[in-house]
């Protein structure tokens, strides 16, 4: 796999060169560059509004750019639709608000896809399921409804089925910050776990003990800029930019 | 110990280390006295509104079941049936419509056994079972002709009755008594001849009292003296039969045979004379009437039996006319008279019947003519049924699987082979021996089944083409959205009527190739437009109820629009709408009454035909729309029945969906 990916050359699975984008009058990107190698996790933290979800909505089309480049593993995002649709076969993306499927159970939430987008036959694709289900640690709720589970276990499930695509990237946009506390350490150890088998996370969150103990590096966003970055070590005990430094203040 | 649990008067607190144990909630205890106390009666308004309402609704009630049973004539409803419910299908092909129903019935059941059901799922398919019953008792070969009854009234003798016969029928003619008893039991006394006293008005009041007396034994008949003369003449005036009627004669009957096809009509003629009449027996003069005394009056029924009720649909005048001429210029006894015979007052007469009279003359008429098909209705439901709950119960999954599949296809198949059926083939020679239905023009349908033809057909095109529109108000290409938009628009904006005249009118002018076409085809088309604009907009509203997250994260998984539309947004915004669009197809069952005004002769506009177009149902309209409203009423309850049923079923209803 990783040669593969590797085969641009560049090393880097996200590439973001000079990324702006504007919602109307609104510059919402300013000059974005930041790059994530493969098997990487990196961190975006930030004030509220400054900029994370939209980034990373771009990464997989969700936004669009209006100008800069966006290469996920060696592709070009542009107004094609192969591009955007090979793209969004190898990013996985879990939503602050889960938006599972509330129409199917949990098993059809994870086997719609990889049927119809995989081609997968049906059987292989349940044995997926209910693998992935065990590695989140829910293997009894493949047959309810999204409406009969708590709120830390339609997450996970929302995991396993971004997981079920089997992409190279995983995209988290503030995935603990609907749960109550008691739900959050079930969702971040699915996320640390994940972190430990290599896969390539590209993470929005506020729980710093996670940046800490599972980022290789953190992002910190602005007012649509991204201000630093650094190894966690660096971006917590020692940070370079009198922003950061505020913005840590006020949360520890 | 429970003050452990419980201090409410102290700032700090610290609970047991054990909860409390868990209790049961206390029972409600109120009872049937305490739930009326305080639902209906909990305060001094309250009790107003509940006495007022309750007023209302019972003076209503009461008033209109003791009206149906004691002065309705239901023999309107009855005798009229097969055209209520087929129009002017012909009788011999009717069997493909009795087939239809089994099937329907077999379907509902297979359904509800396959599927479970709850005790309003019986109730519904009860219901389905008595509609499906009215389309004719199955196996009868030719509806006899109902019989048809004129009034006599003090005031009034009757015009001519005109009717067409062919040679060798037999039609026969009686004076009867009013009371229904009297009908139904031939030995009862000649109560329907009773005078009018002079100088009084006739009155209801009257007639029932002197009714009362005869029964009682205290008033004697022999001093009164309708008499009336009936004619059968043809079509040039001469009479062919006629009979004397008087009030010492148990009942007045002549058969005549018919001659030749052709023009006939029947009068009665008031007998002036104040005379005693006589009548020679074996050589002897015996008075059959006393002289009268009194003017001639009194009421009765004459009664025509075997002469078939006429269609006034163009086509059927023109045929009629081509096969026995044109109708005979009569001249009425009066011409006030004529005139008189038409309004409702001078011929309905209505007397008070006992209920037991109701059931002989009135309910049993009409459960005779359907308990066949009731009995065959519900034997096939049940057989479905059991059917359908043995393979639910069965240990193998395989055999539920198998016929809940088959019920499935079944109710697939069953709209075009309905259609089929009833269509037919323009060529049945060129088909399998097996499947040679004639054709029978569409221009024959009519009744209920076209009412149902109408709402079904163009409910099940509009639903797909809804959707299509839905989602087409809303893509990106701006010209498939101002298509949509115009198109939706448009239609909303205009008066379904318009559009069905357009789809009568216009729409043959400038395409010349729709002019062939069937009317009811056109007008199915125009049906179903307006239903799919309608629904595009019901659909709509579902569609932006679905959060975009749904959207986004269906994207995120690498599904294309199609995709995302059809497995994601699509069920949830259905399921959402689905009371909105039930609505809409009641509506659009009630609204299918419009084509009568564009020439297509459904439900209510047959019986507009039946009781406005012939004389003989003129005065039976209250009877007639009385039963209309039933009959949608029950149709309209199933749909909506059926709508809450697919709200509460299947995976991820409303309300889980909406909890999510
Ligand atoms: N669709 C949109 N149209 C217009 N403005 C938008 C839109 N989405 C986001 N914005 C604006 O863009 C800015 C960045 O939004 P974004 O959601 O990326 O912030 P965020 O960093 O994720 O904040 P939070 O931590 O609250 O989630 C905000 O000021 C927001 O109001
Ligand atoms: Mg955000």
């Amino acid at each position: 796999m990783s040669e593969q990916s590797n085969s641009n050359g560049s090393g880097y699975i996200i590439e973001c060169q000079d990324v702006n984008k504007w919602f109307g009058e609104f510059h919402v990107l300013k000059d974005i560059n930041m790059k994530v190698k493969e098997r990487e996790v990196v961190v975006v933290i930030g004030p509220s509004g400054s900029g994370k979800s939209t980034l990373i909505r771009c990464i997989n089309r969700l936004e669009e750019h209006q100008e800069g480049k966006i290469l996920v593993d060696g592709i070009e995002l542009s107004n094609d639709l192969k591009n955007i649709n090979a793209i969004r076969r190898e990013t996985g993306m879990v939503f602050q608000s889960f938006n599972l499927f509330p129409h199917l159970t949990v098993m059809q939430n994870i086997t719609l896809a990889q049927r119809y987008v995989r081609r997968r036959p049906r059987r292989d694709a349940e044995d997926m399921a209910r693998q992935l289900l065990q590695r989140v640690g829910i293997p009894e709720q493949a047959n309810k409804y999204p409406g009969q589970l708590s709120g830390g276990q339609q997450q996970r499930v929302a995991i396993a089925r971004a997981l079920a695509m089997q992409p190279k990237i995983m995209l988290f946009d503030e995935p603990t910050s609907a749960l109550d506390p008691e739900m959050i350490k079930e969702v971040l150890d699915v996320m640390k776990e994940l972190a430990r088998s290599g896969m390539t996370m590209l993470v929005v969150t506020h729980e710093m003990g996670f940046a800490r103990e599972v980022a290789d590096r953190v992002i910190f966003m602005d007012s649509g800029r991204i201000v630093e970055i650094g190894t966690p070590e660096h971006f917590f005990e020692n940070p370079s930019h009198e922003r950061t430094k505020l913005f840590l203040s006020q949360i520890l | 110990m429970s003050e452990v649990y419980h201090r409410p008067d102290e700032t700090f607190y610290v609970a047991p280390k054990e909860p409390p144990p868990s209790r049961r909630p206390p029972a409600l205890t109120i009872g049937p006295v305490g739930w009326l106390r305080k639902n209906l009666f909990s305060s001094v308004s309250n009790t107003l509104i509940t006495v007022i309402t309750v007023g209302l609704m019972a003076a209503f009630f009461y008033e209109l079941v003791t009206w149906s049973v004691a002065k309705a004539e239901w023999n309107v409803v009855n005798n009229t049936m097969r055209l209520m419910m087929v129009g002017l299908y012909p009788v011999d092909q009717i069997w493909r419509i009795e087939l239809i129903a089994i099937l329907l019935v077999f379907l509902s059941g297979l359904g509800l056994g396959v599927w479970g059901g709850n005790a309003r799922g019986f109730f519904i398919i009860a219901l389905m079972i008595i509609i499906a019953a009215l389309f004719i008792p199955i196996g009868a070969e030719k509806i006899e002709p109902p019989p048809i009854r004129f009034l006599i009234t003090p005031t009034d003798a009757i015009g001519p009755v005109v009717f067409v016969g062919d040679k060798d029928d037999t039609v026969r003619l009686s004076v009867e008594p009013i009371d229904d008893n009297a009908i139904a039991n031939e030995t009862s006394p000649f109560v329907g001849f009773i005078e009018n006293s002079p100088g009084s008005s006739s009155s209801r009041a009257l007639w029932n009292n002197a009714k009362a007396q005869v029964v009682a034994g205290t008033l004697d008949l022999t001093n009164y003296n309708l008499q009336l003369t009936v004619q059968l003449l043809d079509r040039s005036g001469k009479v062919l039969d006629e009979q004397l009627s008087t009030p010492t004669r148990r009942r007045v009957n002549f058969e005549f045979k018919l001659p030749a096809d052709g023009w006939y009509y029947v009068q009665v003629l008031r007998d002036e004379t104040s005379e005693a009449i006589y009548e020679t027996v074996d050589g002897v003069q015996l008075p059959i009437a006393p002289a009268r005394t009194l003017p001639n009056t009194g009421y009765a029924w004459i009664r025509i039996d075997g002469v078939d009720t006429m269609s006034s649909q163009v086509a059927d005048v023109e045929q009629r006319t081509k096969t026995y001429g044109e109708v005979p210029a009569i001249q009425c006894p009066s011409a006030a008279e004529c005139r008189r015979l038409l309004l409702e007052e001078n011929t309905r007469f209505e007397g008070a019947r006992s209920f037991s009279a109701f059931l002989k003359t009135q309910l049993d008429p009409f459960l005779q003519e359907i308990i066949v098909s009731l009995v065959v209705g519900f034997a096939v439901m049940l057989a479905a049924y059991s059917i359908g709950n043995f393979a639910k119960q069965s240990r193998n999954p395989s055999s539920k699987k198998a016929v809940s599949r088959v019920t499935i296809i079944g109710w697939i198949i069953f709209f075009p082979l309905s259609w089929i059926l009833l269509s037919g083939f323009k060529d049945p020679d060129s088909v399998h021996p097996f499947l040679r239905l004639p054709e029978v023009a569409q221009s024959l349908w009519g009744g209920l089944i076209l009412t149902i033809v109408l709402t079904f057909v163009s409910l099940t095109v509009a639903f797909p083409i809804g959707i299509l529109l839905a989602l087409g108000r809303r893509s990106k290409l701006p010209i498939i959205s101002i298509f949509c938009i115009l198109f939706i628009e448009v239609v909303r904006g205009v008066p379904l009527i318009t559009i069905l005249f357009m789809a009568k009118f216009i729409v043959p002018y400038f395409a010349k190739s729709m002019s062939d076409t069937e009317l009811l085809i056109r007008l199915l088309v125009g049906l179903t437009l307006f239903t799919a604009a309608y629904n595009a907009e019901i659909i709509r509203g579902g569609l932006q109820i679905i959060p975009k997250g749904q959207i986004e994260a269906s994207q995120a998984l690498g599904l294309n629009p199609f995709a995302t539309n059809a497995f994601i947004v699509l069920p949830q915004a259905l399921r959402a709408v689905i009371p909105a669009m039930m609505s809409q197809s009641v509506s659009l069952f009630k609204d299918t009454t419009l084509v009568s005004i564009v020439g297509l002769f459904e439900f209510l506009g047959m019986i507009e035909l039946i009781v406005n177009g012939q004389q003989i149902y003129r005065p039976y309209q209250r009877e007639a729309y009385l039963f209309v409203g039933v009959i949608y009423f029950i149709i309209s309850y199933i749909m909506s029945s059926l709508s809450r049923r697919l709200e509460e079923s299947g995976a991820g209803t409303v309300r889980k969906m909406r909890k999510a």
